[in-house]
């Protein structure tokens, strides 16, 4: 073999298998017979060109693989489980909430009344309508409905990011949330074969994680109808951790409790799940992580300095794109490894029976 | 379905006799008076789908210095596409030529 035809055999292997079975040694021939003499590397609008058609050629893979079952169902699955987690979060932050303010003495405090944003209910009602039509079985109007909610989302971090870009960072992450709730059902609408999310996921592990998150949005709620009210005169010692607050060590006590046992019922639900919707799981929720992660690792300068210059500092492009384009990379990457991984165990099975048959 | 011009060029290529790859790509230069050179990810993007739709098929393959060669010729149903394409083609053609004329732009 030639380098020439080992340098054009790399180019071809940007193809999917299944067109190189078909067309590799005829496009081998083609492309060696329109070489040069002498020529040793492929040229660039070769490799442009047989680059850009192998694209093609997997882009139009998407929408078959995407459809078969697992696929269809993880999406299912995922649909559901975000939807549930941003009616959660929208019901946390849609009513009006107190915030204690510590005098600087320590000895007064006054509450801080924060108005829950106006039209703050609106995603509550969004979230619960696609839950409702997930749950019935009603895909594509899930999907629809999805789609209107995350524009709520976006039009919440425009909102927020305009009030203060700190406060649309914080949010960042529920808009990729929204956008992958609303992918992955639009995902499982369009596909023939998928079964209803609560028949994939039980009743039982979806009524845990529905509990669950009830607790989590409970206890904010209790701790501010126990809060201690700092007008008595006797002293008392006050408990706090991590924004709880009480007089009583066993109330603390109680409401952490409740908060790890809530999180490790929604963790079991999920380590749960069937293996193949569990991995799919992960893809589809790996890119919410990515706006966290970049705002944890690379935005705290940032944040200080639009904090303390007396204006407000924009993100510029790089970071703009960390926050919004790196998940879509993340998320494709992550479905890609699933696939490969799943055709190369399939594989290694495949030869293992054969192996078993020849013996 | 209106061709694009590769697939209309490919096709062309085909029409008198069945020809491999690499044929199909000297033969589309001298139709297209060297004009479109084909690559190889396009050729065989098209000749791909071609082969699905049954526009065109395999005639035979042949083993040339061990390297593969694939013949491809057109199929009834490629013919008919291609002559229904030529006329459409044909008929714009004519009738640009037509008002051009008419419009006064000369030898169009």
């Amino acid at each position: 073999m030639t380098l020439l035809e080992r340098r054009y055999r790399r180019l071809l292997a940007l193809y999917p298998w299944s067109h190189r079975r078909r067309y590799e040694e005829e496009m081998l021939t083609v492309l060696l017979a329109g070489a040069e003499p002498g020529q040793r590397r492929p040229g660039i609008r070769d490799v442009l060109n047989v680059a850009a058609a192998a694209a093609s050629v997997r882009l139009r893979a998407v929408p078959g693989a995407l459809s078969t079952f697992a696929w269809s169902a993880g999406a299912a699955v995922t649909g559901l489980l975000a939807s549930l987690a941003l009616l959660a979060g929208a019901v946390d932050q849609a009513p009006d909430r107190t915030l204690p303010i510590y005098v600087s003495d320590g000895s007064t405090v006054a509450y801080l009344l924060i108005p829950g944003r106006s039209g703050s209910w609106l995603p509550v009602a969004g979230w619960a309508a696609v839950i409702l039509c997930a749950v019935l079985g009603w895909r594509r109007p899930a999907a629809g409905l999805a789609w209107l909610a995350a524009g709520w989302e976006v039009f919440d971090f425009v909102r927020a990011y305009r009030d203060l870009p700190v406060l649309g960072v914080d949010v960042a992450w529920k808009v990729v949330l929204a956008v992958v709730a609303a992918a992955a059902l639009t995902i499982a609408g369009l596909s023939a074969a998928t079964s209803r999310a609560v028949a994939l996921i039980g009743w039982r592990r979806l009524l845990t994680i529905g509990a669950a998150l009830a607790v989590l949005l409970a206890a904010p709620l209790v701790n501010r109808l126990t809060v201690p009210s700092y007008t008595e005169t006797a002293p008392a010692a006050v408990y706090v951790i991590g924004g709880y607050e009480s007089t009583s060590a066993w109330v603390i006590l109680a409401i952490m409790v409740g908060l790890a046992a809530a999180w490790l019922m929604i963790g079991i639900a999920l380590v749960t799940l069937a293996p193949a919707i569990r991995r799919r799981l992960v893809a589809f929720m790996l890119p919410v992580a990515v706006p966290v992660l970049v705002d944890k690792l690379t935005l705290a300068g940032w944040r200080t300095s639009t904090g303390s210059m007396g204006h407000a500092i924009p993100l510029v492009p790089a970071q703009w794109l960390a926050l919004f384009g790196l998940p879509v990379l993340v998320g494709l990457a992550a479905s890609a490894y699933i696939q490969r991984r799943e055709h190369l165990l399939h594989m290694v099975k495949l030869g293992r029976s054969t192996d078993l048959a020849e013996s | 379905m209106t061709l694009t011009e590769p697939t209309f060029l490919i096709l062309t290529a085909l029409a008198d006799e069945p020809r491999h790859g690499y044929g199909v790509i000297e033969e589309v230069l001298s139709i297209s008076g060297g004009r479109v050179r084909l690559r190889a990810g396009t050729l065989y993007t098209a000749l791909d789908r071609l082969r699905s739709d049954g526009w065109i098929e395999v005639e035979r393959e042949e083993v040339v210095q061990s390297r593969l060669r694939r013949y491809y010729r057109l199929t009834a149903l490629g013919a008919k596409h291609l002559a229904d394409e030529a006329t459409r083609q044909r008929h714009n053609a004519s009738v640009a030529s037509r008002r051009l004329r008419n419009a006064g732009f000369g030898a169009a």
